[in-house]
């Protein structure tokens, strides 16, 4: 596989197009695109940016984590403690230092572990150091051991879950249950703005094209072979030579440190980060997007994410109760039918559609 | 390759270890260093069964040894303990002189330069040919130096060289998964070729082979005799037989005998335990 061919070259057309259309019609005291709409589009990104990352590990390495989420809170969460400190004296305790949060607690002095949260550049080293570690530690513990398949999902499961239980807690000093929320600027802009409401958006929009671009880089690499080969027969590869282990903590880490990225971009626009983030039906649900988009395929993860957050939102408003069955259900309809998922019938619709015209079609299935 | 004789010598080592030119009064750091590959003692108890029972094997530098036995014997028990996946209750196991295979794990020991072929062929399905032999070849493989590796010139001639040596040119872009059963058994020779291994275990390289592909398997392996350290263990007699130099009869575990063919086919204790039971 090569980095950039024409599937990368029809993605890029595919996200160029509508993100400056939507940009350019967002403009003007009547846009043609709401920032609501924006907004959630930009969430759309970020969920997609999320499914890609667990494509990466699991449609490539075999790796499924069922706790993904966890590390794209913890990006969230790391930039919501940025967007906190610069509510500043505009929030509704009018506190010039500490989160309204913590002063309806009774917090007299900002906690250690909030220090220098109020410059952007920590914040952005923070989004990308609280999951890398995380993924470092959990990924090195669970892979040296050789804990794999069924186990090692059970167990990224019940990490996310129990950093739910924690983030829920009042005094470990990120709000309990309510989360971080009424954010006001970013760098000194206002989030409302229609300029910042776009920049996000065209941000996580970057953000996507370049994650895709890195993970196409790493997959067409020897470590991508490597990568397919653990996937394939783990102790094959080690006795090709491979320290699998190293392979999937690197691996693991990188996919984790892109979901936090992912979720630092969330919080400004979905305008809230709170511990329902961190609940492993968020994680299963990102999980679905990749299983139903097509795994190891990357654009099927970002299709996929698309779908089911489209599905969901169209879905939660019209009958909110039946969006679990209805995600319960899509997870078995794709298993049972959908080996590849969208993507793959897609390309077989525009096989046939091509074989109707020209018969000299190229079979096969391209495993990269 | 001479065949090697019984020397008085291993009588002193009691019934189970006539192994030819392992002297018992020789320094253990000397007789490392004559053999690529030194088993001594090992012992293997699985739940109060005896997988290995004191089992001892020597393997010169360039030999091709075959080991036959009955099912259960011991022989891929005896792969498992050399690759690093069964650590031995008691015993030695030394790759020269320069690796205790007790102490280092399954990548350690294939990077040193021991390669093994399963008994069920296992090559990357889901890469093509061409990959599995990229992935295989001899490099640095830390996640670093594998993420920024390119295919240099020599290295693919090294491989179109190696594919042509194992007939898969052809098939070089083809989903190793694709390929036939004895393809699989050839890519996977491949594979340990490109790794440089200096020493090859091939357990059962020509089961479920048909005669064609027995017979390139057999000009295949007497080509890398020599070059390589092998040891091939495998049920067909009839192959056996074509290829073998030294031959080591396991039996529960131990080692039953050693010599060459004739030798092994006379010798009264193996044709009870094993060549009596053949039909062929």
């Amino acid at each position: 596989m090569r980095v950039i061919d024409r599937s990368f070259g029809i993605f890029t057309l595919a996200m160029a197009i509508p993100t400056f259309t939507i940009i350019g019609g967002s403009w003007g005291s009547d846009p043609l695109v709401s920032p609501f709409t924006v907004g959630l589009l930009g969430k759309y990104l970020c969920y997609a940016i999320l499914a890609l990352s667990i494509d990466l590990v699991w449609g490539y390495m075999g790796v499924l984590s069922l706790g993904h989420g966890a590390f794209f809170a913890l990006g969230g969460y790391a930039f919501g403690m940025y967007l906190m400190r610069q509510i500043g004296g505009q929030g509704v305790y009018g506190d010039a230092v500490l989160p309204d949060f913590m002063v309806f607690i009774g917090w007299e002095t900002l906690p250690w572990h909030w220090r220098g949260s109020e410059m952007f550049p920590v914040a952005l080293g923070l989004v990308i150091l609280a999951p890398g570690a995380l993924a470092l530690i959990f990924g090195w513990t669970a892979f040296r051991s050789r804990v794999s398949g069924v186990y090692f999902s059970i167990m990224s499961q019940a990490l996310t879950y129990a950093l739910m239980l924690a983030f829920y807690l009042n005094n470990l000093g990120f709000g309990g249950n309510n989360g971080f929320t009424d954010f006001k600027t970013i760098l000194g802009v206002d989030v409302r703005s229609t300029f910042m409401v776009a920049a996000l958006f065209g941000v996580s929009a970057l953000l996507l094209w370049l994650a895709v671009l890195a993970a196409r880089f790493l997959v067409a690499s020897r470590l991508g072979l490597a990568m397919v080969a653990i996937r394939d027969n783990e102790e094959r590869a080690r006795f090709a030579g491979y320290k699998v282990e190293n392979v999937k903590v690197a691996v693991f880490t990188f996919s984790a440190i892109l979901a936090g990225l992912g979720g630092a971009l969330y919080a400004p626009q979905a305008g809230i980060i709170n511990p329902s983030v961190f609940a492993p039906v968020f994680s299963i649900e990102m999980v679905v997007c990749v299983a139903l988009g097509g795994r190891g395929t990357m654009y099927g993860a970002i299709l996929g994410a698309f779908l089911v957050s489209f599905a969901k939102s169209r879905l939660s408003t019209a009958a909110p109760d039946l969006w679990p069955f209805f995600l319960g259900a899509l997870f078995i309809l794709v298993t049972i039918f959908g080996q590849g998922g969208v993507l793959r019938w897609l390309k077989s619709l525009v096989g046939l559609f091509k074989s109707s015209r020209s018969s000299g079609a190229k079979g096969g299935y391209d495993p990269a | 390759m001479t065949p090697p004789n019984n020397p008085p010598a291993a009588q002193g080592m009691g019934a189970n270890s006539q192994t030819p030119l392992v002297l018992p009064w020789e320094p253990k750091a000397l007789r490392r260093r004559r053999h690529i590959l030194l088993l001594e003692g090992i012992t293997v108890v699985f739940e109060g069964f005896k997988a290995l029972n004191n089992l001892n094997l020597a393997l010169r530098e360039g030999e091709l040894r075959c080991v036959i036995g009955p099912n259960g014997a011991g022989k891929t028990t005896m792969m498992d303990v050399i690759t690093g996946l069964i650590r031995p209750d008691r015993g030695e196991a030394w790759y020269r002189d320069s690796l205790n295979l007790l102490e280092a794990d399954e990548v350690a020991i294939n990077l040193a330069g021991i390669g093994r072929k399963f008994q069920k062929p296992s090559v990357f399905e889901s890469l093509t040919v061409w990959q599995n032999l990229e992935l295989a070849l001899k490099a640095k493989k830390t996640v670093f130096s594998t993420l920024v590796a390119r295919l240099s010139g020599a290295e693919k001639a090294y491989l179109e060289e190696n594919l042509q040596l194992i007939n898969l040119a052809e098939s070089k872009d083809r989903l190793a998964g694709s390929l036939s059963h004895g393809q699989k058994q050839w890519l996977e020779i491949g594979i340990l070729l490109v790794q440089k291994a200096q020493v090859l275990l091939l357990d059962e390289p020509v089961a479920g082979l048909t005669t064609q592909e027995i017979e390139r398997t057999t000009e295949l392996l007497l080509s890398l005799e020599g070059k390589h350290s092998l040891i091939v263990v495998e049920h067909d007699m009839s192959f056996v037989r074509s290829i073998a130099r030294t031959v080591t009869v396991l039996h529960q575990g131990a080692v039953l005998a050693e010599g060459d063919m004739a030798t092994i086919s006379s010798h009264p204790a193996v044709v009870e335990a094993y060549l009596g039971a053949e039909t062929c």
